[in-house]
């Protein structure tokens, strides 16, 4: 073997790394772990039952964890004989000690189940010349990586990019400052406040006189029917029909930003209630339009009931465990948005879920001497998120087979990340859709991902 | 009024003098000033002294005490003061505030009064007026709707708005004719904002978008100004300076299932039942049938609004306002005359006060746009809150 540190950079192209081991096999542990930080409740991934009893066979492993299983253990050394840390180390030593990723590509060959032990190995594909950029100069690192089963099958390959930069104390990422507008808090009283309760609950209550049965809403300490002070929170179906709406473009105040849709919906059970429409362009808003009730984050403490199209899933027996069938695949249907209040908590719990233990997203002082104005989202995370808006969107019997992502502007503590998703092709019961995420910084992701569904709601 | 029994308010006071500071954008002095002006100046109209005064009557949200109203004018002792709230939906309840203490001897002489920098201060249409953090049962009305951004007045008529046109298959073209009609009158009224800028319905349709179906040209202005209004007896009405403006009939009323501004979870959200209680109290007290109306004032903070009050009123039936308006019927010698002084979305937004003033004129035959012959005026308080009502009539 050649010394490393003679060599330039450019020499490693079409080294091979090590081969990673998984040190575990694929379990239902580390799924459930990576569920709760993402947020994701996908039954697929979780409801062993379900899974067995369905197309899918068995419980699923999210797509977007394949990377998680073959990362190198905390602690562990580098492999001898790695050409990826022998070229890092080289950079490093150059003085582009820092590293993000950017760019990931990912095929699935096959679903990923408990039980399959995965390896992977990384190959160098590209070391690009040095580039100005955002967080300072530095060199595009691209690695290709074949991840296979223990019979040697590829499950699933990828490209990765990574920029190993030397931080610039003048870098935009350093003047980051998180947003201070945020929407109005609801002023509420012993009488009114279960609403907002259970909207932290993703549950849509509204109040019942106990003694008459009768919905009342906005809630009064007493039934104005039948006068009883019995009147309590009652949780309501979710579904509901729009009564009016206005699209509402001016005055701009932050942090709202016209033109918006605010939506009077009449529930199934009667009352109506104000909310925000997601999951559809305004100009297909139409009185009369089937809704479903769903809950939004708009920042960490805030949670507030919205309304999105209704699809086939809400009117199944049990809409967590139903898919959306190819007759529901139409180009250009935007997928319910999803907005992630960027916390401590997903930062480090997403990043130790996908087993990432570098520094820059759990040690705020070490983000700092590595350039950055603090701790951040690893791409695994945005792997995670990405993916939940499609899946939250089509439900568990839909299989991800592909998932091309860019990374731009980073999460940082404080941020509000806002993913929106549309179906951009479809080519029988798969879709390609695009999902751009925004945050204050600008655009922080930019994705692809192939969905395949049941054709008729059987098997995919 | 009584909702089951007519009052024994009707005729028994009179609107004896107005007036108002200029209307603005920026007036630059003190809401205090502008309403110590105004009332001065509608005290001067009616020939009557601050000295006689002794009953102050303002708005909830006015910011001038009527202790210090009354200090800065002189008025010595009151023996009668009272606010009512809901903003916009206070201009005739003040006025019945006022009709109910002379006649019953609470008062002798009250001036109602609203004076604001609305345009320079605090703008209602801003967007930030719902921020409050209070937790108290009157905050709570914006809990429902703020989180989501529907924040200003103009959002949350639109909600009604949406229904209404998809209701009675109208087009936004119906609440174009409410908007041409006002600002035809305020091309002539050079007291108006908009004197000498009358617009066409194309203009309205051409307007920008505030809160779909709401355009522009369908909000009335933001305004620095005060207006006072001076109330006494009929009889005494008789002696003063000008011709006295009787009240036929005056009401407040607030509809089953109200909220302010957002009564979105009634049975049926096109119409403004509030306002029909008021109508029923005025044509009962009154006597007069909507036949009988020889011009209007007609609140018109936006214009979907109007056209629900025409039908609470009487003028047309239910869903029939969107062909009423046509046709010039709310300018001046059409069917029925409107906001001859170019209204709030012409003239001033003086929450409604300025038009009982316009009212005042046309029944003293005063007006730049006067009606001829007026013996009738019709005058609405704010629509989307508790409102009010009156008929002011020439005296026989």
């Amino acid at each position: 073997m050649p010394i490393a540190a003679a060599l330039t950079p450019e020499a490693y192209t079409g080294r091979l790394g090590a081969t990673m081991q998984a040190p575990d096999e694929i379990n239902l542990p580390m799924i459930r772990h990576w569920c709760q930080a993402m947020g994701d409740t996908n039954s697929g991934y979780l409801d062993d039952a379900f899974a067995t009893a369905s197309s899918l066979r068995g419980i699923v492993a999210p797509a977007a964890m394949t990377q998680v299983w073959t990362m190198p253990p905390l602690g562990s050394v580098p492999p001898e004989q790695d050409a990826v840390a022998e070229l890092y180390a080289e950079l490093d030593s150059r003085g582009y000690r820092s590293i993000v990723a950017t760019n990931s590509n990912q095929t699935y060959r096959r679903p990923q189940r408990l039980g399959d032990r995965l390896s992977a190995t990384k190959k160098i594909t590209d070391i690009s010349a040095e580039k100005t950029t955002r967080l300072g100069r530095g060199r595009f690192v691209t690695t290709e990586i074949d991840i296979v089963d223990a019979a040697g099958h590829t499950v699933a390959t990828q490209t990765h990019r990574v920029l190993k930069f030397q931080p610039s104390s003048s870098s935009a990422a350093t003047a980051f400052r998180a947003p201070s507008a945020r929407r109005p808090r609801p002023n509420v009283t012993e009488d009114t406040a279960f609403y907002f309760d259970a909207a932290r609950q993703a549950r849509l209550m509204i109040q019942r006189c106990a003694a008459c049965g009768e919905f009342q809403h906005p809630p009064l300490p007493a039934c104005g029917r039948c006068h009883s002070f019995d009147v309590r929170a009652a949780q309501v179906s979710g579904r509901g029909q729009l009564y009016s709406y206005t699209v509402v473009h001016a005055p701009a105040v932050e942090p709202f930003d016209p033109p918006y849709v605010v939506a009077l919906v009449a529930l199934d059970e009667g009352p109506r209630v104000v909310a925000g429409l997601v999951g559809v362009d305004r100009q297909y808003v139409a009185i009369g339009m089937a809704l479903q009730a769903t809950f939004t984050d708009f920042d960490a403490e805030l949670r507030l009931p919205m309304f999105r199209p209704r699809t086939s899933r809400d009117d199944a027996p049990n809409p967590p465990h139903a898919t959306v069938t190819a007759s529901e695949l139409v180009v250009g249907t935007p997928l319910p948005e999803l907005q992630i209040p960027i916390t401590r908590r997903l930062i480090v719990t997403g990043a130790i879920a996908t087993r990432d233990f570098q520094p820059v997203h759990h040690d705020a002082a070490y983000a700092q001497a590595q350039g950055m104005p603090d701790i951040f989202t690893n791409i695994m995370t945005s792997q995670g998120l990405v993916t939940r808006v499609v899946t939250d969107w089509t439900g568990p019997e839909a299989e991800i087979r592909r998932l091309d992502l860019r990374l731009g502007a980073s999460n940082f503590p404080g941020d509000l990340l806002t993913l929106r998703g549309r179906i951009a092709e479809v080519d029988g019961c798969v879709a390609t859709i695009s999902v751009v995420g925004t945050n204050s910084l600008g655009t922080h992701i930019e994705a692809t991902l192939d969905v395949a569904v049941p054709q008729n709601g059987g098997a995919v | 009024m009584s909702l089951r029994r007519p009052d024994s308010l009707s005729r028994t006071a009179a609107i004896v003098g107005i007036g108002a500071t200029e209307f603005s954008k920026r007036s630059g002095r003190s809401e205090l000033h502008l309403a110590v002006e105004s009332v001065l100046t509608a005290l001067t109209d009616a020939g009557l002294a601050p000295e006689e005064v002794d009953g102050l009557v303002t708005y909830s949200m006015d910011t001038n005490p009527e202790v210090q109203v009354a200090n800065a004018i002189g008025a010595g002792d009151l023996s009668f003061f009272s606010r009512i709230h809901y903003g916009g939906g206070a201009p005739a309840a003040l006025v019945h505030q006022a009709a109910m203490a002379v006649t019953t001897g609470a008062a002798d002489v009250v001036v109602c009064y609203r004076a604001f920098n609305e345009r320079s201060g605090l703008r209602f249409g801003s967007g930030q007026l719902s921020d409050v953090q209070s937790n108290s049962a009157e905050a709570t009305r914006y809990s429902w709707v703020s989180p989501y951004g529907l924040r200003t007045p103009a959002s949350w008529v639109a909600m009604f708005a949406q229904r209404y046109l998809h209701t009675y298959g109208a087009s936004t073209e119906a609440f174009g004719h409410v908007s041409v009609a006002c600002r035809r009158h305020a091309a002539t009224n050079p007291k108006a904002h908009f004197y000498g800028k009358p617009i066409t319905l194309e203009d309205h349709q051409n307007s920008r978008w505030i809160s779909e179906p709401v355009r522009l040209l369908d909000c009335c202005q933001e305004t620095d100004g005060g207006q006072a209004i001076v109330v006494t007896s009929a009889e005494r009405a008789r002696d003063l300076a000008q011709r006295p403006a009787v009240i036929a009939a005056v009401a407040q009323g607030i509809g089953d299932g109200q909220q302010q501004m957002t009564s979105y979870y009634r049975d049926d959200i096109t119409g403004l039942p509030e306002m029909k209680v008021v109508a029923d109290q005025l044509w009962r007290s009154s006597g007069y049938a909507p036949d009988d109306i020889d011009g209007a004032i007609l609140y018109d903070h936006f214009t979907p609004f109007v056209l629900c009050q025409l039908e609470e009123l009487g003028f047309c039936g239910r869903g029939e306002a969107k062909d009423f308006v046509q046709n010039g019927a709310l300018e001046i010698g059409g069917r029925l005359p409107m906001n001859t002084h170019g209204g709030q979305l012409g003239e001033a937004y003086l929450h409604g006060m300025n038009g009982i003033a316009e009212a005042v004129r046309q029944i003293r035959g005063t007006a730049v746009n006067q009606i001829k012959g007026a013996r009738t005026q019709l005058v609405t308080g704010g629509t989307g809150v508790p409102t009010s009502g009156m008929i002011l009539e020439a005296a026989s």
